[in-house]
């Protein structure tokens, strides 16, 4: 018989303690943004995975920190990165439940009919917390209380951008139909739903929807969908991604088999690697959200929620109570290579879309020390 | 053989090692109470228990057949992926008992959940039959076999949800959402429900372990197979009772975790929960060598690793995921690198022999400092200075463990 266990047991324990102290110590300045001290109120931000879309936001959140003063007000902001599955962000709701100090949930939900997600959203509501989602929106249609407001990109209005955008491209290539593939990291999810419902409307019948191809926000599977998408169907005559991460795997994909002159190229956000390809001549358009703003007008809202300030939820959502009133739009920016492009600024309505090419977008990020949006 | 050695003089009940896990399990809690701001353990006890509760009672049902499986002298590293597998083939049979039209699954008959229930754990057995198979007939290594079905579940599991939803719904889901009423109130008593259902497994398990010949037969085949076949044990036999019971126990798991989250997921669903089931039956006395270990070291060691996760939940505040694979590594690596130190001073073997020894020692002084210097980002008072004080504990380990190897030398000369 052997031995399992002996004196080095309680080693184990001294281990232990060690890690505890570790840990303890980082307790007290556990914040991405800084301190938190005792009796400091934190605002926690759910991110539905991890993506340079995020860090955009995440200036955005501690611009928003600054410009509203939450450190005066008792208030910190902390950003939280998700694993990028439901479990991950049904973990992390109830542990805000939990924890007295936290009086606010901004969340982009990744999956909008998770019944599970609704549930603890609805359980922080109860026990006092400010919960409003941000970028992803659950199912309006049956879980509109799981949250009180949301904020983001109107995602039907940015597909049917992003729709147009791709039309017009195909038209002046003189390509009347064909097919095409959207992908995205979960088809069900809100926002990838609205944004390739909304593409779909743009392009119309005469160019068909071959597949959604979803990769649960795993790289390799991303690459290797759009791989999959040229082999499965010979007549494609454009490739479209939802999310951020979509864009570098398709152009990079398409570069690798020598196929850029096939497809047109339509995505989602702008990461640098994006940016990148455009400037390459590997995207023929992109539809850029402005996670930035996102991250202030979180800051914005949630801290009037907090205080009781009506005249700027007001000021914020002036059609509260009636359908839809409780969604604020942040812009939406079509960006495309160069002023050849054959999209124009006259196909978008201008109260809702700016236009404008990559150097002027490149000139904005760089204005807020940005690498992406 | 008994399960474990090293017991408590007196009349203690407990071995070491339980012992040890109890005594390790008091202080995390108290230390974190103590050390958390807002002492969430102390104020806020009822809610964080029933979140520990649920997150034990899941992680110790596939634990205990990852202990079985472990102290039969195996290793299934497929757990995780049985998890998925058998939660998307509940769901996929509960599509063909809803309505047409419903996706959400509202509209299922108590036949479809029975259906889906025991199509689940059928899946579980059947997984293990597999297994057995691979090993004994094929003669595949474990490690071989479970792998092969860690990366091929969830690939299964996701074209047959596509396939399944494709014929039903008329469009491919890769996913299936799971709002029928009775998984909805299992997801509403779950805690208790998988609680009850997480002691009662164990309390079979430690009868059947302890107190049956299939249990002496289980350990005397971990500890020495050929002998215990010499000895007329029907070897493949019991192998076949440990990669079931293991497939049983991740099959049960899977329909809690699918109540859980609301949904099948053939994909993420228990992603990396294989090896937090193995770190907890090793952390709870298991030896990956076979035919050592407990029930109650098991449960100890599911509850204490989630203790842990939890408890860095509550100190590191917001992004503690970060660093929770690297605390739950950390810990494995030490529990069982203190399980080997009374062998190795038995028998007189160095700790660090040779080129390779030596060369081990600035490796692990680099890794001490690296983790001090990202884990001491935080610390306000180190502000500025995290490179300092990374280099000071790096220099600290190297030295501690250059005077290791010192002795060593002195000793064996």
């Amino acid at each position: 018989m052997r031995p399992v266990v002996g004196s080095g047991y309680w080693a184990f324990l001294l281990c232990l303690g060690v890690l505890g102290a570790l840990a303890g110590c980082a307790a007290n300045e556990g914040s991405p943004s800084g301190s938190s001290t005792a009796g400091t109120k934190r605002i926690i931000f759910v991110t539905n995975g991890d993506d340079p879309f995020w860090d955009a936001c995440l200036s955005g959140l501690k611009e928003g920190e600054k410009k509203f003063e939450l450190e005066q007000a008792g208030l910190s902001v902390h950003r939280d990165v998700n694993n990028g599955t439901a479990q991950g962000q049904i973990e992390k709701l109830r542990q805000y439940a939990t924890q007295d100090d936290i009086v606010a949930v901004a969340i982009s939900v990744i999956q909008a009919d998770n019944l599970a997600i609704i549930d603890e959203m609805k359980n922080l509501q109860e026990k006092g917390v400010q919960v409003i989602t941000v970028d992803g929106d659950v199912n309006r249609e049956l879980y509109r209380d799981a949250r009180q407001f949301y904020i983001g990109t109107d995602n039907i209005v940015g597909g049917r951008a992003l729709g147009t955008a791709v039309k017009a491209i195909l038209e002046s290539k003189g390509i009347e139909s064909g097919g095409y593939v959207q992908f995205a990291g979960f088809t069900d999810n809100d926002n990838a739903r609205s944004r390739m419902d909304g593409v779909r409307e743009a392009l119309g019948e005469s160019y068909t929807e071959k597949d959604r191809m979803a990769d649960e926000m795993d790289l390799p599977r991303a690459r290797d969908n759009v791989r999959n998408a040229l082999q499965n169907h010979p007549d494609l005559t454009a490739l479209i991604g939802i999310w951020a991460y979509n864009a570098p795997a398709i152009a990079d994909v398409v570069v690798e088999n020598n196929r850029r002159d096939d497809f047109v190229i339509g995505t989602f956000d702008a990461q640098d690697l994006a940016i990148g390809h455009m400037a390459e001549g590997n995207i023929d358009v992109m539809v850029v959200q402005n996670p930035f703003d996102m991250g202030v007008q979180t800051v914005r809202l949630l801290k009037a929620m907090i205080e009781g300030d009506e005249a700027v939820v007001e000021e914020m959502f002036p059609r509260r109570g009636e359908p839809e009133g409780d969604i604020y739009t942040t812009g939406l920016r079509v960006v495309v290579p160069d002023e050849s492009s054959p999209v124009k600024e006259s196909l978008f309505d201008p109260a809702v879309v700016e236009f404008m090419p990559l150097s002027e977008f490149r000139a904005w990020l760089a204005e807020y020390g940005l690498t992406s949006s | 053989m008994t399960p474990s050695s090293g017991r408590l003089g007196g009349r203690w009940p407990l071995p070491l090692t339980e012992t040890a896990l109890l005594v390790a399990i008091f202080l995390v809690y108290v230390g974190t109470g103590l050390v958390d701001p807002n002492h969430t353990y102390f104020t806020n006890w009822q809610d964080n228990a029933v979140i520990i509760l649920r997150n034990t009672s899941l992680l110790g049902i596939i634990a205990l057949g990852a202990a079985v499986v472990i102290i039969a002298g195996g290793i299934d590293l497929s757990s995780g992926s049985m998890v998925a597998f058998s939660a998307t083939t509940c769901a996929v049979i509960m599509v063909l008992f809803a309505e047409p039209d419903d996706k959400r699954l509202v509209t299922v008959s108590n036949w479809g959940i029975v259906c889906g229930i025991g199509g689940a754990v059928l899946s579980g057995l059947f997984l293990g039959t597999l297994h057995t198979w691979l090993i004994t007939s094929i003669r595949l290594p474990p490690f071989v076999a479970t792998l092969a079905t860690l990366v091929g579940l969830r690939s299964f599991a996701r074209a047959m949800c596509e396939y399944v939803t494709e014929q039903r719904w008329g469009s491919k889901a890769a996913q299936i959402n799971v709002n029928t009423p009775f998984f909805q109130w299992l997801k509403e008593y779950n805690v208790w429900i998988s609680t009850a259902v997480f002691l009662t497994l164990a309390l079979l398990t430690w009868l059947v372990l302890t107190r049956t010949v299939l249990g002496r037969h289980i350990y005397a085949l971990g500890g020495n197979e050929e002998a215990a076949r010499l000895s007329g044990i029907r070897t493949d036999n019991i192998k076949w009772f440990a990669y079931c019971f293991g497939g049983f126990t991740a099959a049960i798991a899977g329909i809690f975790a699918m109540a859980d989250t609301s949904v099948a997921q053939p994909v993420n669903l228990a992603r990396g929960y294989e090896l937090n089931a193995i770190a907890a039956a090793v952390v709870g006395g298991c030896s990956l060598s076979g035919g050592v270990g407990t029930v109650t070291g098991t449960v100890l060691g599911a509850l204490f690793l989630r203790l842990v996760i939890d408890a860095v939940a509550k100190l590191i505040k917001a992004g503690a995921d970060v660093y929770e694979g690297m605390i739950v590594g950390v810990i494995v690596a030490v529990a069982v690198t203190l399980t080997q130190v009374g062998r190795l001073m038995e028998s007189g073997r160095q700790f660090f022999p040779g080129l390779r020894g030596t060369l081990a020692i600035p490796t692990l002084a680099l890794s001490a400092g690296l983790m001090a210097t990202m884990g001491s980002a935080k610390i306000q008072w180190l502000e500025g200075r995290t490179i300092l004080f990374g280099a000071v504990t790096g220099l600290v380990v190297l030295i501690g463990l250059g005077t290791i190897k010192v002795l060593e030398t002195i000793r064996s000369a």
